[in-house]
């Protein structure tokens, strides 16, 4: 057992349909505006526990942003920056510096997916300023892959988010009302069947516990209710009335009238 | 010279009773001095009935509720909510009071 709170959708949620479509629109917009001739897409959806699988070539994931991770292997990184160039960088001889400026420009394209993607969702995020790896960007409860491919089904590059980090999208995506949930009925209505004891007080005395000791029948205690006063109602149990009332004579049992 | 002794709090359970010492005869007993100026607070209770909250939450000013019936007149009277004693209402001076007929043995 734990005492850790955390919100909860079952791990299917993170898969449906309007959070696929932003994901997906978002990778279909991010390649539109980098590469001319290259169509990638979001190709497949995972939820899983845990990151298990040896993706693109054993790539490591990198968080650009503060949700998606990126998993692209050198390979792909190439081909990407290629494309978005319209050249081919790798066969080009290149000096350092060149090289440094390419590097550059690959971190830029992939930490724009992230930041298109995390835009589609909602979650608020800036670019970090030094791109870390990390072992499974699914920790601690699961989360969202992605598999991003080109036109030939050819997986090129995966996101990958925790739960946590997609929650508040996966929620704002659900319906206000699921399809056969009955209505909520108010908490008073609920309540409202609900017995309480009610108790009618006349009077009460204050007796020092010697005397109460000695007490007898036929002593008389003094309350401190007037003749004319009304007798409290009041919740059994509780010491504080919520209405005075006359006793009023209706036949077999005594009743009380309430007063304003 | 001896150590004084002392009580462990944490022997004092929440309803205030304290777990059972070494044997030995109590130090209080009900008839001690000490409870002498002690004062308690007794109820007179005309009676009580059963409303659901629907009910409760529909009493107006001039509604009338129902007692439960009872084989005599008498009033109950409590001491922290158990009934102690029995007793008819009777006026005294200017104030109600209860004549007791029916009072709880001391223990």
């Amino acid at each position: 057992m734990t005492g850790e709170v955390r919100d909860w959708l079952p791990v299917e949620a993170i898969t449906r349909e309007p959070l696929r479509k932003k994901i997906t629109a978002a990778v279909e917009a991010w390649s539109g505006a980098w590469f001319a001739e290259a169509r990638l897409s979001a190709s497949r959806f995972v939820a899983a526990e845990r990151q298990t699988r040896n993706l693109n070539d054993g790539a490591d994931w990198r968080v650009y942003r503060r949700a998606f991770a990126i998993s692209c292997s050198r390979r792909a990184a190439g081909r990407l920056v290629d494309w978005a160039l319209d050249a081919e960088v790798d066969r080009a001889s290149l000096s350092k510096s060149d090289r440094q400026l390419v590097q550059m420009f690959e971190q830029r394209l992939l930490e724009d997916l992230v930041a298109r993607v995390e835009l589609a969702l909602g979650i608020e995020s800036g670019a970090l300023s030094d791109p870390c790896v990390i072992d499974d960007p699914l920790r601690p409860h699961g989360g969202l892959i992605v598999d991003v491919a080109d036109e030939h089904g050819s997986t090129l590059l995966s996101l990958s988010a925790a739960l946590r980090d997609l929650l508040p999208a996966c929620k704002a995506s659900l319906p206000a009302t699921m399809p056969g949930t009955r209505k909520l009925q108010s908490l008073r209505a609920a309540l409202a069947p609900t017995p309480v004891r009610i108790e009618a007080v006349l009077g009460s005395a204050q007796v020092v516990l010697t005397d109460m000791q000695s007490l007898a029948t036929g002593d008389v205690l003094i309350l401190d209710a007037a003749l004319d006063a009304a007798a409290a109602l009041r919740l059994t149990g509780s010491v504080h009335p919520f209405a005075k009332a006359q006793p009023t004579d209706t036949g077999a049992a005594m009743a009380l009238t309430l007063q304003a | 010279m001896t150590a004084p002794r002392t009580v462990n709090s944490a022997a004092v359970d929440a309803k205030g009773a304290s777990e059972p010492g070494p044997a030995g005869p109590p130090l209080v007993s009900m008839d001690s001095a000490i409870f002498k100026d002690v004062q308690v607070s007794l109820q007179a209770i005309l009676g009580e009935t059963t409303l659901t909250i629907a009910e409760l939450l529909a009493l107006t000013a001039g509604s009338v509720v129902k007692l439960e019936p009872k084989i005599n007149d008498l009033v109950e009277v409590r001491l922290n909510q158990s009934l102690v004693a029995r007793g008819e209402i009777v006026a005294v001076d200017d104030n109600f009071g209860v004549r007791i007929v029916e009072i709880a043995p001391l223990s």
